[in-house]
């Protein structure tokens, strides 16, 4: 966010003010986020769209019922949690295959040195995908984010420790996964 | 024998101490902990970059602000519209009446009797004025701090 940027809390005052172009602000500011949250849970990146699309609906909606307790992000992205989740329990039970994997499109080949070469962002990206959404989810809290692990207990309801396990088993799985297609 | 766990704390800053002093410990001697070290230190300097975030279509933000709702937007404050006029007229209209009055209560004889006693003329006026002035000051005083303290009065 750029540092002369009004913070979540003036935006959503103006919002509820009546100024509708702040939410566009809003929407610009998480967009990424909450796009990324969803495809790493839907896999699919139309589905993720119509997804962040519903959840950002949705905030504008309840907006009101933001009380301010909690940082405006973590409340943000428990919503969009929850919309991805309902969406991919609406939907056919659908079982993602290294066969019908959606990669990301801006492949980014920025690599530091030869053991960094191993993790490109496509091999990342496939290897996310292959985990479990709860998996995925803590993954992209944790380091795309950069959610603390209390925030990610929020964000899904859970304890701190459950995070931390959680953490520590999604990663561990990546490995594997990253292991399975190098 | 260092852990894949006790690697990952490491790297998010989760071990202190003798744990801590261990592990690097390790690392620098035995050449299979440095292995697995560099290889989990590159995946999470992978998993750091910003490179993992992902964007909706270009047009996404267009798509969501067409998609609230008219009925949906917040109302916009109401605006307290007070004609400047008006504002101004009414001390102005409510000390000529003052003033009127007290005239003609001083000219046109009226005959009248009541069951009390009245203060006499000369105080009764100086009464009526101090009080007229103070009630117009404040009046003016109000004014000014809303003309100030919210802008809509006059938008």
């Amino acid at each position: 966010m750029p540092s002369n940027a009004p913070d979540d809390i003036i935006l959503i005052d103006r919002i509820l003010k009546g100024d509708k172009p702040a939410f566009r602000l809003l929407v610009e500011r998480y967009q990424n986020m909450v796009f990324t949250l969803a495809f790493r849970i839907t896999g699919k990146r139309e589905e993720a769209e119509e997804v962040a699309q519903d959840e950002f609906l949705k905030v504008y909606n309840s907006l009101q019922g933001f009380e301010g307790t909690a940082k405006f992000s973590s409340w943000l992205y428990r919503i969009a949690h929850n919309t991805a989740l309902t969406k991919i329990r609406n939907r056919k039970a659908e079982f993602k295959t290294l066969d019908n994997f959606e990669t990301s499109g801006n492949s980014r080949a920025g690599v530091q040195n030869e053991v960094e070469q191993v993790f490109t962002r496509e091999y990342l990206d496939r290897a996310i995908n292959m985990l479990e959404p709860e998996e995925s989810t803590v993954i992209t809290l944790f380091y795309v984010s950069e959610q603390s692990l209390e925030e990610i207990a929020e964000i899904l309801n859970i304890e701190t420790n459950a995070a931390k396990v959680r953490l520590h088993r999604a990663r561990k799985k990546l490995r594997e996964k990253l292991e399975l297609i190098g | 024998m260092i852990t894949e766990e006790q690697i990952w704390s490491y790297l998010d800053g989760g071990l202190t101490g003798k744990d801590r002093s261990e592990l690097e410990l390790a690392i620098a001697n035995d050449t299979n902990a440095k292995a697995l070290f560099e290889e989990i230190s590159a995946l999470h300097n992978s998993l750091k970059s910003e490179a993992l975030l992902l964007s909706p279509s270009v047009l996404f933000t267009d798509r969501v602000m067409a998609a609230i709702p008219m009925a949906a937007a917040y109302a916009p404050p109401a605006k307290i519209s007070i004609n400047p006029f008006l504002i101004f007229m009414l001390p102005t209209v409510l000390v000529m009446v003052a003033l009127g009055a007290l005239l003609a209560y001083n000219h046109v004889p009226i005959e009248y009797s009541l069951p009390v006693s009245l203060p006499d003329f000369k105080s009764f006026q100086l009464y009526f004025l101090v009080a007229d002035i103070l009630l117009f000051a404040y009046f003016i005083d109000w004014i000014s701090e809303y003309r100030f303290n919210r802008k809509t009065l006059f938008a």
